[in-house]
């Protein structure tokens, strides 16, 4: 199944698009969603670990399954300097 | 509180004479007091904030001041929270500032936040954030997160109860490794944006759920998130780190 992926922060400027589709099977995870993610954009591999997933406006654990209808979410990771 | 200074702020339909009077009687816990915490406890001072703590058990290091506006090359060597009470109280006699020169830890944080009605975050480590957080949860006394990373903030204000708990989005937060880029300005400008939701918390409006900012290519984001239901913060009672 196809599923649209909306792109937060810096994230838009690499990508260039503010939106995304993504291949991925029906009850892959959201680790299966930042890893298609990432493949399409190596540069960003070193966020891999971090990247913050958001599933219909909430922020779940990398195992959460993906449905169809699904909205997800991909944002830089929260920073922690002062 | 003489309130001929915020002539111009009243006539502000958000706040009005009302939210003014109400600043001042509230009493804020500012936690660090460098870029983020220096220049967010100097803004709640000219707001009119009743009284203000900051707590923080550092010197002021010529590194810091590019990215402060209160400190100066005289005040290298003096502890942060000292400097900051002694330089905020000239700004407004009447708001009661206080600097704690403590550093926050499980066995403190209780007795640190037992009044206040706000806590901010100006902390430089996640795992303050998180000691906040539970004592935040735990005894229903809302905060600021704030955190910056070379032209990038982000901001959550979190409402136990109401909002979405840091726990709730934490999942996949990276730790802090070294020195970090910050852009001088950075830091003001998402403390800037740090006290209006704090002020808003204050005066029970509306918050604006996870800021992102990046200053530098003038993107802003605002996400309307969630609690998450499997938080084991302010789902389940678990706190972790207190």
């Amino acid at each position: 199944m196809k599923i649209k992926v909306k792109l937060i922060g810096r994230y838009k400027d690499i990508t260039g698009k503010t939106e995304l589709e993504l291949k991925i099977n029906n009850g892959d995870t959201i680790w299966h969603v930042v890893d298609v993610f990432v493949k399409q954009y190596p540069k960003l591999e070193k966020d891999k670990k971090f990247i913050m997933v958001s599933k219909n406006n909430t922020y779940t654990t990398p195992d959460a399954k993906i449905e169809n209808g699904d909205e997800i979410t991909l944002s830089p990771p929260v920073v922690s300097g002062g | 509180m003489n309130f001929e200074r915020f002539q111009r702020q009243i006539i502000v339909k958000e706040l009005g004479r009302k939210g003014q009077e109400l600043l001042s009687k509230k009493h804020v816990v500012i936690i660090g007091g460098g870029g983020l915490g220096s220049n967010s406890s100097n803004i709640l001072t000219r707001i009119g904030i009743g009284s203000i703590d900051i707590v923080d058990d550092d010197l002021v290091e010529l590194p810091n001041l590019y990215r402060t506006s209160i400190f100066n090359e005289e005040d290298v060597g003096r502890p942060k929270c000292q400097i900051l009470e002694e330089k905020l109280q000239k700004i407004n006699s009447e708001v009661k500032i206080r600097g704690i020169k403590k550093r926050v830890t499980k066995e403190n944080i209780h007795s640190i936040v037992k009044n206040a009605d706000i806590i901010l975050d100006g902390t430089d480590n996640m795992q303050t954030r998180f000691l906040i957080n539970d004592i935040s949860v735990k005894n229903n006394i809302p905060w600021i997160y704030a955190g910056v990373y070379s032209t990038v903030g982000m901001i959550m204000g979190i409402h136990p109860k109401h909002t979405p708990c840091l726990k709730c989005i934490s999942q996949s937060i990276p730790e802090k490794t070294g020195e970090l880029p910050i852009l001088g300005n950075l830091p003001l400008t998402i403390a800037s944006i740090e006290c209006t939701e704090a002020i808003k918390l204050l005066l029970d409006k509306q918050l604006s759920g996870l800021i992102i900012y990046d200053i530098w290519n003038q993107y802003f984001e605002q996400m309307n998130i969630k609690r998450n239901p499997r938080c084991s913060c302010c789902q389940r009672g678990i706190f972790e780190f207190l």
